[in-house]
């Protein structure tokens, strides 16, 4: 069940390392999220490889539609291999994780090539880096519910009661908008997935933290999600001893 | 009749269809074939088949959509259904139109010159992936759901894809049989 | 317009939902709806069968060629739409004619392609129990 998780688990933003993997696991991950120099040094084959395009390509559109179905199988088939509720949204969590390892070096590499911080020609890495709790939250906020969802998330919170908690709201998820969930699955909130991008985003640019999705219907906003962010206390921990000085 | 159905899916795409970022469900359908392969242990006749039943479900469902949305009756032909399926169907959910080939009563060919299911996808470097998976092949699911939803038995595979180094993403489509008996009264 | 119910009937003829949307009306056992379901449904069929092979179809969307469109009492119709794939959708209305009702179904089925397909946790031809799409056929209304 774990095992996806633990695959990834190695695999981070090392500020001593640079983007690269970190644990001994990875070699096993090799196909899926190899590190970026594996994977240049294998490009060069007999066909051309995709490492050839430009990552900064026109836009793509699609239907909502087809998200959604596709959404929609991957929630019945992670539901028939789980028993009860914990274990579907775990499921969730696990596939979206394994999106948002990559898309915090994508959605950066995009924005520095956009800014022109990286050329082609020059090895410059003058790659901003998020190294506060409310900066990279508030990236997350902005520019990944963008890239992603095409809007803003609505609300960012800090918790009044636990220092390492921080709540991310999104009114309407998109991915569970024709979503009905049925009583018997009780409290159950697909836009888990969603969660487990945000927490392989948040583990990726080093600030390791347990995330969740939890629904918080309202008049009007049925579907109201609240993505409950738990930092590690050394996260907290690292950040007071750099910047509470 | 084709250039009335690129009409219809301009208005339809521009007017109705809500739009999204493909990047988000490239990335989750590459996560799920990632996933698949390893809780199958890198079997890719069985990942084929499991994206083929996934598909399968997608279809049945998603033509109550098209039907919703376009208002178009049944097709009279094999060729016309071909020619609704490329033009019509691909565009309205995938933003991309198929080259229709190869098209005669029996049977047809869809080749992908764009296909954002597989955007920035490399197989796995195994020695196996580039022989015996078939990536997209959710897509061929798709097909034998919707059409079977029209009462079209259809077979549907892959006989090409870029990813595997091939010059070409190509779908093939053969019609079984018409299940006649099973059309809905009332709707001839 | 005043529309009462709405029915929709899976390929074979079962119930699988039933939503009234005024208040105060009578009631039918829910053995009463079902059979109320599955009899139009034969009388559809059955009535398909003896429309003559020219008879011209006046229709705006409804893919309901020959089948039964309208069951008139003296205070209220039941309307006969039918999509392609069979899934009939019957709706109990007042002060309205056919033109008028191809029009909401056509709007329900949008709905229903929505909001029912689009949930993993609808199983196909099943009853639908769901709050989303309750509300929002609600607003069509």
């Amino acid at each position: 069940m774990s095992s996806s998780r633990l695959l990834v688990s190695g695999v981070g933003y090392d500020p001593a390392v640079g983007p690269q993997s970190t644990g001994p696991q990875v070699q096993q991950l090799a196909t899926s999220t190899s590190s970026l120099k594996r994977q240049f040094s294998a490009s060069g084959g007999a066909h051309s490889s995709i490492f050839d395009k430009n990552l900064h390509r026109a836009k793509h559109d699609i239907s909502l539609s087809s998200l959604c179905y596709l959404f929609g199988e991957i929630v019945s088939w992670c539901d028939s291999k789980s028993r009860g509720v914990q274990q579907l949204e775990s499921r969730l969590n696990n596939l979206g994780y394994s999106i948002g390892i990559k898309y915090l070096e994508l959605t950066s590499l995009r924005e520095n090539f956009a800014s022109g911080n990286i050329s082609s020609s020059s090895k410059s890495h003058a790659t901003k880096r998020e190294v506060r709790i409310l900066e990279i939250l508030q990236f997350i906020n902005s520019s990944v519910w963008k890239g992603l969802f095409g809007k803003m998330a609505d609300k960012l919170e800090k918790s009044q009661d636990l220092a390492n908690q921080y709540m991310i709201t999104d009114n309407l998820p998109l991915i569970s908008k024709y979503i009905s969930v049925p009583k018997e699955f009780q409290h159950l909130n697909c836009a888990a997935f969603v969660a487990g991008i945000v927490e392989g985003i948040l583990d990726s640019a080093y600030f390791q933290a347990n995330v969740s999705a939890h629904s918080f219907p309202e008049p009007g906003l049925p579907l109201k999600t609240v993505f409950v962010i738990n930092f590690d206390d050394k996260v907290i921990k690292r950040e007071s001893m750099r910047f509470e000085r | 009749m084709s250039k009335s159905l690129k009409t219809l899916s301009d208005d339809l795409w521009k007017n109705r269809v809500e739009k999204v970022n493909s990047e988000l469900f490239t990335l989750t359908y590459g996560s799920l074939v990632a996933q698949l392969c390893r809780d199958l242990n890198y079997n890719y006749a069985e990942v084929n088949a499991h994206l083929e039943k996934m598909g399968y479900n997608i279809g049945l469902r998603l033509v109550e959509e098209f039907f919703a949305q376009t208002n178009l009756g049944r097709c009279q032909t094999f060729r016309e259904t071909a020619e609704v399926v490329a033009k019509v169907g691909f565009r309205m959910f995938l933003n991309v139109v198929p080259q229709v080939v190869g098209v005669d009563e029996k049977q047809f060919s869809l080749v992908l010159d764009e296909n954002p299911l597989a955007e920035f996808v490399e197989l796995p470097d195994d020695g196996k992936a580039f022989k015996e998976l078939w990536y997209s092949n959710v897509l061929v699911g798709v097909l034998k759901g919707a059409l079977e939803m029209v009462q079209l038995e259809v077979n549907a595979f892959f006989v090409s894809d870029v990813l595997r180094g091939d010059d070409t993403t190509e779908l093939k489509v053969k019609l079984v049989q018409v299940l006649k008996d099973e059309i809905p009264v009332g709707e001839d | 317009m005043q529309i009462y119910t709405l029915y929709i009937l899976n390929k074979s003829g079962g119930l699988v939902y039933h939503n009234d949307f005024q208040p105060g009306l009578l009631q039918l056992t829910t053995n009463e709806s079902l059979v109320m379901a599955s009899t139009i449904h034969s009388i559809h069929a059955i009535s398909s069968k003896i429309t003559p092979a020219n008879a011209k179809t006046n229709d705006l969307y409804n893919n309901n060629k020959s089948g039964l469109r309208i069951i008139e009492t003296e205070n209220f119709q039941i309307y006969v739409y039918q999509t392609i794939t069979g899934v009939k959708f019957i709706g109990f209305a007042n002060d309205t004619n056919l033109a008028e009702m191809e029009v909401w179904f056509k709007k329900v089925y949008l709905c229903y392609s929505d909001y029912v397909m689009k949930n993993p946790f609808q199983q196909l031809d099943m009853p639908i129990k769901n709050d989303n799409f309750d509300r929002i056929v609600r607003q069509t209304v």
